[in-house]
């Protein structure tokens, strides 16, 4: 697997790369980091050309030069893919990185050929109340003298009881992303897909593992998206990417090697 | 400035880039990254093209694919150096990075047209005149359940008084590095006395009177034929991070005022 560097309008993006073949663009979850595929990739990248990109404003990429919300996100993807000199990409896309898929699939459907949503998600009543008042994850983290802000962000890596590496790799996440890393949890809290989801045109897997929060929330998804498959993994973790590479890798193989005729 | 990554045989090498012209290459010190260049290349690239970048283990380059010695990190940057087609340099370096340079400097002195030695050291001066415990901040960090490492980083970043900007700049390049970061300031242990005499091209020692290094320089200056001190006074540990612009202006004069 290769890192490098591509130029776009808005800045420079990262991405890590691997195989040739159909490209299949992963895009990863808020505050987090093309990192999150580095397991996925490998399986991936036998019969596909893997790209995961860092969105500006987290990991390696340059920081965003505005609080983007998800079609500026989605925007700058487009952008990847015109740097790439990709015209059409299968779009697997976790939680906030579903979204951007999302939007990436309705806007531009012309550069998106089959999508994977994993855990996607959308505002509930309650999760509208608490946006206004972030969970207690999602809040800004300020710089501070004594370091008080790096145990903060520790913290929230380890909200999920991951095995002690995946912990320490999201904390070097959140340091990367700095003060401003909570504002793609902002954006993603502020979009709601469900109005999208029956305007999608391409094949789309609406995948989620039973102990992720969202899980519950892929059936009506699925429901709205026409045509869409639904697979949720038993017993399966948050952030299953990171977790569950080999599984997670499996159903998104599957998918894009026979994504159904329904359409 | 653009970041990017060079191929060499032992992996991924990231680089920060901008201008056209003679190559400077800046190299950085130990469990830091080219990052500590940000502030200065923008001064160096009106007229040079200038090239920071990441030892392996540092930053964002890969690994090192075994602890690194001293030569090794040299050999890096040879092989980079081939992989960017760069034939002859301008080399500057501090601390570890002034060490990996003179290494170059000696073993393939084809490869540098100038030196710039910025703020290194000798045993002695490291033991003596640091004030500090070396041990105190040059021990190994192991990853902990209760994320006690992470203070450990920030009080090693923050133990110079820096500000908080540069605090956390420098932490985020411990995280980068983990628990292996501290190799390669055990690689830079080792006295360059013996090799300063063998310099033959322009070379600049440089320091600044509150890096604890600056106490050595006159020793490394004496050691090196012809070469030129610049001692900036008040100037500060990080003299690169903390003042670019009197570091670039320093390196400027240097380039300006030696014949090719």
């Amino acid at each position: 697997m290769k890192r490098a560097y591509a130029d776009i309008p808005e800045g420079q993006i990262f991405y890590r790369f691997e195989g040739n073949g159909e490209p299949v663009l992963l895009l990863h979850a808020g505050v987090t980091s093309s990192d999150e595929y580095k397991k996925v990739i490998p399986f991936l990248s036998k019969t596909y050309r893997a790209i995961a990109p860092d969105f500006l404003g987290n990991g390696d990429s340059d920081p965003a030069p505005f609080a983007y919300d998800i079609i500026d996100h989605a925007r700058t993807m487009v952008h990847l893919l015109d740097s790439l000199g990709i015209k059409k990409a299968a779009v697997v896309g976790q939680h906030v990185g579903g979204k951007i898929g999302l939007e990436m699939a309705v806007t531009w459907p012309e550069r998106v050929s089959k999508l994977v949503l994993s855990s996607p998600n959308y505002p509930e009543a309650e999760e509208e109340k608490s946006f206004k008042d972030p969970p207690n994850f999602m809040g800004r983290v300020e710089l501070q003298k004594d370091g008080s802000h790096l145990m903060e962000w520790w913290r929230r890596s380890a909200l999920w009881r991951h095995p002690l590496d995946i912990t320490n790799d999201r904390t070097l996440e959140y340091v990367k992303a700095g003060p401003r890393g909570e504002e793609i949890h902002w954006a993603g809290g502020a979009y709601d897909p469900r109005p999208k989801l029956p305007l999608v045109k391409c094949p789309t897997l609406v995948f989620s593992a039973t102990h992720d929060p969202f899980c519950s929330m892929a059936e009506t998804v699925h429901k709205l998206t026409p045509g869409s498959k639904l697979i949720i993994l038993e017993n399966g973790p948050i952030d299953i990417d990171r977790l569950w590479p080999k599984e997670f890798a499996e159903v998104v193989l599957n998918f894009l090697n026979d994504p159904g005729s329904e359409k | 400035m653009k970041r990017a990554y060079a191929d060499i045989p032992e992996g991924q090498v990231h680089y920060r880039i901008e201008g056209t012209g003679e190559v400077i290459l800046l190299l950085h010190a130990g469990v830091t990254s080219s990052d500590e260049y940000s502030r200065v290349i923008p001064f160096l690239s009106k007229k040079y093209c200038a090239i920071a970048m990441d030892y392996l283990g540092n930053g964002d380059s890969d690994p090192a694919p075994y602890p690194y010695k001293l030569i090794d990190h040299a050999r890096t940057v040879i092989s980079f150096m081939d992989n960017m087609s760069i034939k002859k340099a301008v080399l500057v370096g501090q601390h570890f990075g002034g060490k990996v340079a003179l290494e170059i400097a000696v073993t393939s002195p084809e490869r540098v047209s100038k030196l710039v030695l910025s703020s290194i050291g000798y045993p002695e001066a490291e033991q003596v005149d640091i004030g500090v415990d070396a041990q105190h901040f040059t021990e190994q960090v192991e990853i902990k359940a209760d994320g006690s490492h992470v203070m450990e980083w920030w009080r090693r970043s923050a133990m110079w008084g820096h500000p908080l900007n540069i605090v956390e700049e420098r932490f985020l390049e411990y995280v980068k590095a983990g628990a292996h970061g501290e190799e390669i300031h055990w690689a830079g242990v080792g006295d360059p006395r013996p090799k300063l005499p063998l310099v033959k091209c322009p070379t600049l020692v440089l320091s600044a009177s509150r890096d604890p290094m600056s106490a050595a320089a006159p020793t490394i200056h004496r050691l090196i034929p012809g070469s030129k001190l610049n001692i900036i006074q008040n100037g500060p540990i990080d003299l690169n991070r903390v003042w670019p612009k009197e570091f670039a202006e320093a390196v400027l004069e240097f380039l300006n005022s030696t014949p090719g």
